[in-house]
């Protein structure tokens, strides 16, 4: 690289107008030798490929993938009915017609498994589509409007962070009762302070960018503003921190339910099959009970990790974005 | 200095307020009378139903939500969160019983789990991208993804049913004397589990800070004059990566408080998380109020901590 870069390059004011004149022909000219060259990489390609090139990530991604698609065909995938209780067959183990045995009530633990996941991936989605939603609303109005607005929106999410969210939560699901749509709207309404901050952080950084400055000084509007400059530059942290946040709702989801208070029975959930299998003589008297929902939380949290952090590589996002 | 810290207290007053609003608000959502709650059972038991209500009435119970806030609020200040449904002591007393078990789990976790992050994520700085850097990552991503009270229900299975190292739960071992070393082998398993998620957290943000400050340039001018590796490794590095690790202090504690709710339960720990949880489940709504009324309040003061040692330590962040 030159020692001068032309954007770096001031004219010295002193410089008469002739020289003026003389850089000026310069920087066109510099100009058309950048259009010249050869097309960049749209930065939604340069993103694909960062991401394709993290190993990890591309491993998550599939797990994910697969975990998605059996949570949708659970009805093909899983062998038995998971809520039919066998009752010739209690607390039976594993054999080749009950891959994982069976529970307590005699339910085929394999097609409670595969039928949990569909309860973790939901509740998690939804729960953080729930404060997605709030913490945009909160978070750009914060960092669009400034001034008093901001700080009222701003000490209102300060003080719900001060609440350890966990014991919110729980608190809540007692009050509110056990229910798969409670579960999502109660993480969703606790969940969003780490997600607003960083979008009002996000705005209010992107605002101070030359190319925003200079978008406002050729007389965009406000709007034209926000939707071509400021919101595309938003989504590579939001993402990561979307991303992170479905695997904290998902965990969240297993310790309320394995407390109790979650998914009730007889539907399946990761959490409350390790909660029914605990008890010391279940401990060690059948593990596939609570190992394999034990290790499919795990692995679904897992995946996700790895496909924010790859999604952190593909936006280039420094720090951590991390929603909560 | 002193400003600061003033300038600070200040800000936590009104947060402190809203905690107790929002507080409020959720108890007002429970199922039966939060000022009901606030009457000593005994008096209770002497009245009849009319002297309730006339009391209730006196109490202001009829009134609209921001009076009854008020009336609550006194009460709060003054040190009477309410009586317990159950037992029908006062909840405070309850709470503070607990405390202490509470306080040095989650003490000896947190200054385990800061130790050990910060060993592994300088390790993890000083070798990057090599094969341990690479694996450490793996490990910790591991360690943010097991559920808590599923490692502590594997560790149970393993070292207690299994190996038979350790002793399955509880806190210390029935019918004997305690001793510490029998509280130490009580505590291996729930404290592994409470710190696992916290190490992660701990190891990642130092090697962040660490690479940060490995790129700074008052390193490049101490290696510059000739200092030995160790000496800017030692002095200028660590010392200056550590600064900013002082926030996640404050910031660890609303997990480590919910970690507490799960271990305590599972290993039978007489805590504040296990009062909680028992709370929960004979939906004891004044003892729940008042752990998260009382959690909220420690987190709060454990910021404005967090924030004051920053400062002490940096004092960029006293003046800016």
């Amino acid at each position: 690289m030159p020692p001068e870069t032309p954007r770096n390059h001031h004219p010295p004011p002193s410089e008469a107008e002739g020289g003026a004149a003389a850089v000026t022909a310069q920087r066109r000219l510099e100009a058309i030798e950048l259009l010249e060259l050869p097309p960049e990489l749209s930065p939604w390609t340069r993103a694909r490929r960062r991401f394709m090139s993290h190993k990890l990530a591309v491993l998550g991604l599939a797990i994910l993938l697969n975990m998605v698609l059996i949570s949708i065909f659970a009805d093909f995938v899983a062998p038995y009915d998971p809520t039919r209780n066998h009752l010739h067959k209690l607390l039976a183990p594993p054999d080749s017609l009950n891959w994982l045995g069976t529970d307590r009530s005699g339910r085929d633990t394999f097609s409670r498994v595969v039928f949990g996941s569909r309860v973790s991936l939901s509740v998690g989605v939804v729960a953080v589509s729930i404060y997605l939603a709030i913490a945009f609303a909160i978070g750009a109005t914060a960092g669009l409007v400034g001034g008093r607005v901001d700080n009222v929106l701003m000490r209102f999410t300060d003080l719900v962070m001060t609440f350890p969210s966990f014991i919110l939560i729980v608190i809540m699901a007692g009050i509110l009762g056990p229910s798969i749509i409670n579960v999502m709207v109660i993480i969703g309404i606790f969940g969003w302070p780490g997600l607003a901050r960083l979008i009002r952080g996000q705005i209010l950084v992107q605002r101070e960018l030359d190319y925003v400055i200079a978008s406002q000084a050729l007389g965009g509007s406000l709007r034209h503003i926000i939707r071509r400059h400021v919101l595309p530059n938003v989504v590579g942290p939001v993402s990561v921190a979307v991303t992170l946040g479905v695997a904290g709702a998902i965990l969240a989801e297993a310790g309320l339910s394995f407390l109790g208070l979650g998914i009730s029975e007889p539907a399946a959930s990761w959490g409350t099959m390790i909660s029914n299998a605990r008890g010391i003589a279940f401990i060690d008297a059948a593990p596939a009970l609570w190992l394999s929902p034990g290790l499919s939380i795990v692995l679904a949290v897992l995946a996700i990790y790895f496909v924010g952090d790859g999604l952190r590589d593909a936006f280039d996002v420094r720090g951590s974005g991390s929603g909560n | 200095m002193t400003q600061y810290i003033t300038r600070r207290i200040l800000i936590s007053i009104p947060l402190l307020f809203g905690i107790s609003i929002i507080t409020f608000i959720i108890i007002n959502m429970a199922p039966g009378d939060p000022l009901t709650a606030l009457l000593d059972p005994e008096d209770q038991i002497s009245l009849s139903v009319r002297d309730i209500e006339a009391m209730r009435r006196e109490l202001g119970l009829d009134r609209p939500g921001p009076v009854r806030y008020v009336i609550w609020l006194k009460e709060a200040l003054t040190g009477n969160l309410g009586f317990s449904y159950q037992t029908k002591r006062p909840v405070v007393e309850m709470v503070l019983d607990k405390l202490p078990v509470s306080l040095t789990l989650m003490g000896v976790a947190l200054a385990l789990a800061s130790s050990i992050g910060v060993m592994f994520g300088v390790i993890s700085a000083l070798k990057q991208y090599s094969v341990i850097d690479y694996s450490l990552s793996v490990i910790s991503f591991f360690m943010i993804s097991i559920p808590q009270f599923f490692f502590a229900l594997s560790g149970m299975l393993v070292f207690a049913v299994w190996l038979g190292w350790l002793p399955v739960f509880g806190m210390w071992t029935a019918g004997e004397d305690p001793e510490l070393l029998d509280l130490a082998r009580h505590a291996i398993l729930p404290i592994s589990a409470l710190m696992l998620q916290d190490i992660a957290v701990y190891m990642r943000y130092t090697r962040a800070s660490m690479l940060d400050t490995l790129s700074a340039e008052y390193v490049l001018t101490a290696r510059a004059k000739g200092l030995s590796e160790a000496l800017v490794l030692w002095k200028h590095v660590f010392r200056n990566a550590l600064v900013p690790l002082v926030t996640i202090l404050g910031l660890s504690l609303p997990a480590l408080i919910g970690g507490a709710l799960i271990i305590e339960t599972i290993f039978s720990w007489p805590g504040v998380g296990a009062l909680a949880y028992d709370a929960l489940r004979q939906r004891d709504y004044p003892v729940q109020m008042a752990v998260l009324l009382m959690g909220a309040t420690a987190v709060l003061a454990a910021n404005l901590l967090a924030d004051v040692a920053y400062a002490w330590v940096d004092p960029r962040v006293r003046h800016a």
